[in-house]
């Protein structure tokens, strides 16, 4: 194995026989270490795969293979000719292959093709971050040139300039853009972009599976408006997606963009082979779940691969873990007499050069390891790395390989290593890991008609052209949308106007320009910012919804290890202003929540339970706080909370218990119910892992059968999980499709958890309390009395 | 739950502010529309090709309209200076919103004409959305008749929103004409008097024109749609009125700026910079330094400043340098920071007036604005120079 460090550590080398080398030495020492070989609770293999060539298609334009062929190329892999094949059929596309299989090529030939073959061809290229279309326009520019095409690719965002705006609408071939430029500075003002509007003949979404959940539904609807401004001005573009790998790509592109979308998921990119570890670092506080943490251990293990030569991607899951994980490792390798300069940060704000200097140095060795949060995770070029190691579950199966996917030579082995949290989440991906590798990639979910944000895009439609009577919205029947605009009527943003001819016509008609009340990621929209009064500085941001618990006065924050108290909470601005404190304690919000069932959309009945899905209205409010000490636990004193109520109506999945089988379970009732409350805990988080959500983007409440939560004379207990966007996007009737298997996996999770009476990973730490039955045998008990039993 | 029960549950969408602020009489009805607003109550149709116009035409004697080469100075812009001031259009459109965009209407189209020694105001209003054809038309052909295009804050408004309301009606906009937008020509002649330039204020202060009873502009998107909900057209009447007195005033403000470059009319010595200002940008450096001789009269103390260092750069470049060092050494005293004109007076001195002496005082004190090294190097030459002219002596 060759040596990358260099420099003056390069004389700590005098006895190699102490020093491990290379990916497999590195693996050697771990499982030779008892300590840490004990955690590595999947070590697996992945076979490597041979390329598979495709010839250059014979319709492709000479300009554009001359172009191929200046880089370097003599064929395609066989996806990337299947996908230019679909494009010269007239298909939407959808690319789904693993990470750096050369997506970007499928949607980039049929658009050069069509640029060779017409100069008024247009394209529209949108990316989820400016900082990828700022990327890919510097490489469509290599290729336009090489291919000698004169039209020219722009990107179109907040930092374009004023002169530069102009001559972009009217000459750029390739408009690069992202979803919110699209939707606030590009739609509205279409008759601006006439030109490019009537040539579009291609929209290419990449990343597609970044777009999920309400960003993702309201893509969907954004690309209904743009379907429909194309339209006016003569044009019906094809759309080219890529997407990483997850579970539903074809079903995800399509109702995406309202078409029959064609899959390429047969990669023709060769692949080595493949080591996949996970380790889960060593329980420290059985009490409470508590294990090493997964920050250090994270920095130490990546520390054995870079002294052992090996390039290596560490992934940290915030900013502030990786600056963490960069002091802890710098440190190792000092230790270690290696140069600490091996080591770079990698970070989402840094600017297109900046990237381009920290991926040459990769290439070059100069550096032989980067710690970065997701940036890296969209598309970006650092070459093969022999190792990813990744600090903490990224959220889902589908983020995992895709980070994985960033390291993975064409010859030889790589590693893929995961470190788990003591987070429920990451503990019951500890706890499953043997079906890691065999486990299918999370399916995205959208929901574009959800109500709440169909409307909105109605009325920005609406502002780009007047509606006429029989006019549908893509898959909105045109009943829908006269529904919608008589509801903009009355509200008076939209009226009503009669043509000559007899017809009905609804025309924008209010001072106000509607795209700018709508933030596509409604995250980031209304968040809170936290300023520490200690250094006058803004600290962190947190969304709204977890604001209220987080965030209300006396609360004690906690932030990268560090407590502070909030002082104040400016609740209209938006402002928490915290102090740092060194407390014994930490606070814990009580939030009242209550589900009242409004419809009920779908019902089964077993013999002992019943499950049902609908629309719910929740209304939430933190009532107050419990000061709980540090490491006993114990509840040290309350405080009360004036927080407004948060309400919102939406879609949830429920499950009733029956008074009887409540009775028949001779426990007290109070126990039954902290049991109810454990279990939809790891119901939540079986939820949460299989739908590739974010927790907190799932609610859970129990309540009852009505869901009118009559404080303690609960009848029929019921436990809720509900979709906490406002209308949902349709977690929740999915949820009800897989019910089976997450009841069955719910049992699993408790079965498999080895802690006594409950942990964070499984149904919550339990009350230390001989007394009675504890909190985690007695939820298997109502599991077994549901007649939910384990397949094992 | 069926879509329309879920729409009820909506909370009231952004952007429907009601607009009770315009209300009169009885609350508006969201009833059935209307087939035909009676907006011909207010001003009757007039069959046209394109359809019924509602349009209404005002005289008044004309202002005088000034000469091509005024219009290009006024501009900054080569392409009015040779073209016939008599066949200008004066335009300014009142819109059902400020922000642009496909979705922001101009219901009322107000142009204006010279036309037998009158100013013709002609008001072409719309009917109703989707009614625009027969004023689009009508726009287009006093376009095309015209030479050039004025108005007030047009450029990046009025106009832009008017050519997305022909791509809108799959119309094809007139071909573009040169413009001369006297917000911005009146920003550069007033920015030393008038620190707000908009079209009210500027009519105030040059026009003496004082309105009484005028819509505030920020009512005119809530009386269009007070009158399509409504049918109520006497908030529309007065939006007439303000838009007519609107182009009255870009014809006389255009006016008065003529005669103001032209001199024909006394102007306050703060104006006197701004002119002197345009000239100088406009290369005419004999009128600069006339204006900029006038506006060192001012009281305020900064304009004088300007002017006087204004002053001292048209002289020193026609070669008066005698009279340039006295304009700038005028202005030392009135700055509160001369290091600049200093650091000029020093480079004037040395280079031209052969001034050793004179130029060494006024270096050291111009130490702030020079990068060390620089300074430095010229204080020692500047001495150097001093001592071997004393020796000479």
């Amino acid at each position: 194995m060759q040596t990358r460090s260099q420099g003056p550590f390069v004389g700590a080398r005098k006895s190699p026989w102490q020093r491990v080398q290379g990916v497999d030495g590195v693996l050697e020492q771990w499982r030779g270490d008892r300590h840490v070989g004990s955690n590595l609770v999947l070590d697996e293999v992945l076979p490597s795969a041979e390329a598979s060539f495709a010839p250059f298609p014979a319709s492709l334009s000479p300009q554009v293979v001359t172009a191929l062929r200046a880089r370097g190329l003599s064929s395609l892999y066989t996806h990337q000719a299947e996908a230019y094949e679909l494009s010269q059929a007239g298909r939407d596309v959808v690319v789904a292959t693993p990470t750096a299989s050369g997506k970007s090529l499928c949607y980039l030939l049929p658009v050069l093709n069509a640029l060779a073959l017409d100069r008024e061809a247009r394209a529209l290229f949108l990316f989820p971050t400016k900082a990828l279309s700022r990327d890919q326009e510097a490489s469509l520019h290599t290729f336009l040139e090489q291919a000698g095409l004169e039209h020219g690719a722009v990107t179109f965002d907040g930092d374009t300039p004023a002169d530069a705006r102009r001559s972009a609408r009217e000459r750029s071939g390739v408009i690069l853009t992202n979803p919110d430029m699209l939707h606030t500075g590009i739609l509205p003002h279409h008759a601006a972009w006439a030109r490019f509007f009537s040539g579009l003949r291609y929209v290419v979404v990449d990343e597609l599976h970044a777009y999920r959940g309400v960003f993702g539904s309201h893509l969907a609807n954004v690309l209904r408006r743009l379907e429909r401004v194309a339209r006016f001005h003569g044009s019906s573009p094809r759309f080219l997606c890529a997407s990483a790998t997850i579970g539903n790509p074809k079903e995800h592109a399509s109702r995406m963009t309202g078409r029959a979308v064609q899959l390429v998921s047969e990669s023709g990119a060769p692949r080595g082979e493949r080591r996949v570890v996970v380790y889960n670092p060593p329980v420290v506080n059985a009490e409470l779940g508590i294990r090493q943490s997964y920050i250090k251990t994270s920095a130490r293990m990546t520390a054995d691969l870079v002294k052992a030569g090996v390039p290596t991607l560490l992934f940290g899951q915030s900013r502030n873990g990786v600056e963490v994980m960069l002091k802890y490792l710098r440190d190792a390798l000092m230790e270690a007499r290696v140069d600490p300069d091996v080591v770079h940060a990698y970070r989402g704000g840094y600017l297109p050069h900046a990237r381009r200097d920290i991926e040459t140095r990769l290439r070059q060795g100069e550096v032989t390891c980067v710690v970065a949060t997701s940036a890296l995770e969209l598309g970006i070029d650092v070459g093969s790395l022999d190792a990813v190691v990744c600090a903490g579950w990224p959220g889902s199966v589908a983020a995992l390989w895709q980070r994985f996917g960033r390291a993975g030579r064409r010859r030889g082995t790589s590693l893929s290593l995961l470190v788990t949290s003591s987070a429920p989440v990451d503990q019951y991906v500890a706890s499953t890991a043997k079906a890691l590798l065999s486990a299918p990639a999370e399916q995205a979910r959208i929901d574009p008609d959800n109500v709440e944000v169909l409307v909105q895009h109605l009325k920005c439609a609406a502002f780009e052209l007047p509606f006429e009577s029989d006019e549908d919205f893509r898959e909105v029947p045109a009943s829908q949308v006269r529904e919608a605009l008589g509801y903009l009527t009355e509200h008076r943003v939209v009226h009503e106007v009669t043509t000559p001819g007899g017809k009905a016509t609804w025309h924008w008609s209010a001072d106000a320009y509607p795209a700018n009340d709508v933030s596509l990621r409604s995250i980031g929209w209304d968040n809170f910012v936290i300023i520490d009064r200690s250094t006058d500085t803004t600290m962190a941001e947190m969304d709204w919804r977890s604001a209220h618990t987080m965030l209300h006065e006396q609360a004690i924050y906690q932030h990268e290890g560090r407590q502070f108290q909030v002082e104040a909470l400016d609740f209209e601005n938006h402002k928490a202003f915290v102090r740092p404190v060194e407390p014994d304690y930490y606070t814990d919000a009580m939030t009242f929540t209550k589900v009242t069932v409004m419809s009920r959309a779908q019902e089964t009945k077993a013999p002992t339970y019943e499950l049902g899905t609908g629309d719910v209205s929740v209304v939430e409010r933190v009532v107050g706080y419990k000061k709980i000490k540090f490491h006993t636990h114990e509840n040290v004193g309350y405080g009360a909370v004036r927080l407004p109520e948060m309400q919102m109506h939406t879609t949830a999945v429920w499950l009733t218990v029956p008074e009887l089988v409540v009775q028949s379970l001779n426990a007290p009732r109070p126990d039954v119910m902290d049991a109810l409350r454990g279990l939809l805990s790891a119901m939540h988080t079986v939820a949460a892992v299989g739908l590739m959500v974010d927790p907190r983007d799932l609610g859970q409440c129990v309540g009852g059968r009505e869901g009118d939560g009559r404080g303690s004379t609960l009848f029929d207990p019921t436990l809720y999980l509900y979709d906490s966007v406002p209308g949902g996007v349709g977690l929740a009737s999915r949820l009800f499709d897989e019910r089976e298997s997450v009841l069955r996996r719910t049992r699993d999770l408790l079965d498999g958890c080895a802690c006594d009476e409950g942990c964070p990973a499984c149904v919550g730490p339990g009350a230390v309390d001989a007394e009675h039955c504890g909190r985690k045998t007695l939820a298997l008990v109502v599991l077994s009395a549901l007649g939910i039993t384990s397949l094992n | 739950m069926d879509f329309k029960t879920k729409l009820g549950l909506l909370a009231r969408p952004v952007g429907s502010t009601p607009i009770d602020s315009v209300n009169i009489g009885s609350p508006p009805v969201g009833s059935a529309p209307r087939r035909e607003p009676p907006l011909s109550a207010l001003i009757p149709p007039t069959p046209t090709a394109a359809g019924a116009l509602h349009v209404v035409q005002t005289r008044s004697p004309s202002p005088e309209v000034p000469d091509a080469s005024t219009l290009g100075v006024l501009g900054l812009d080569e392409s009015l200076s040779s073209l016939d001031p008599s066949r200008v259009l004066f335009l300014d459109t009142e819109t059902t919103g400020l922000s642009g965009g496909a979705g922001t209407l101009p219901f009322l189209v107000g142009l204006a004409f010279v036309e037998a020694g009158e100013l013709v105001v002609e008001q072409l209003h719309l009917s109703g959305p989707g009614a625009e054809r027969p004023v689009l038309a009508r726009l287009s052909e006093r376009v095309e008749a015209a030479s050039a295009l004025i108005s007030f804050n047009g450029r990046s408004f009025d106009w832009p929103l008017l050519r997305t309301r022909f791509v809108m009606n799959r119309l094809t906009p007139p071909a573009p004409r040169p413009h001369l937008d006297l917000l911005h020509a009146s920003r550069r002649v007033l920015r030393h008097w008038q620190r707000e330039t908009r079209l009210a204020t500027v009519e105030a202060a040059v026009l003496d024109v004082h309105r009484v009873g005028d819509l505030d502009g920020a009512q005119v998107p809530a009386a269009w749609f007070d009158f399509l909900r409504t049918g109520r057209v006497a908030t529309l009447s007065r939006v007439l009125s303000h838009n007519l007195q609107d182009l009255r005033s870009t014809a006389a403000l255009l006016r008065w700026l003529g005669a103001s470059w032209s001199e024909l009319v006394a102007v306050p010595p703060e104006v006197s910079l701004g002119l002197g200002e345009v000239a100088e940008r406009a290369r005419l450096p004999f009128k600069a330094e006339r204006f900029f001789e006038r506006a060192t009269s001012s009281a305020v103390l900064d304009v004088q400043a300007r002017a006087l260092v204004a002053l001292g750069r048209v002289q020193r470049r026609r070669g008066a340098l005698d009279q340039a060092a006295a304009a700038w050494e005028r202005a030392v005293p009135l700055c509160e920071d001369a290091s600049m004109i200093h650091l000029a007076l020093a480079r004037l001195y040395e280079h031209r007036l052969r001034d050793a002496h004179a130029a060494e005082r006024h270096a050291l004190l111009a130490r702030r604005v020079e990068a060390p090294m620089v300074h430095a190097r010229r204080v020692a030459r500047l001495s150097r120079k001093r001592q071997l002219v004393l020796a000479m002596r």
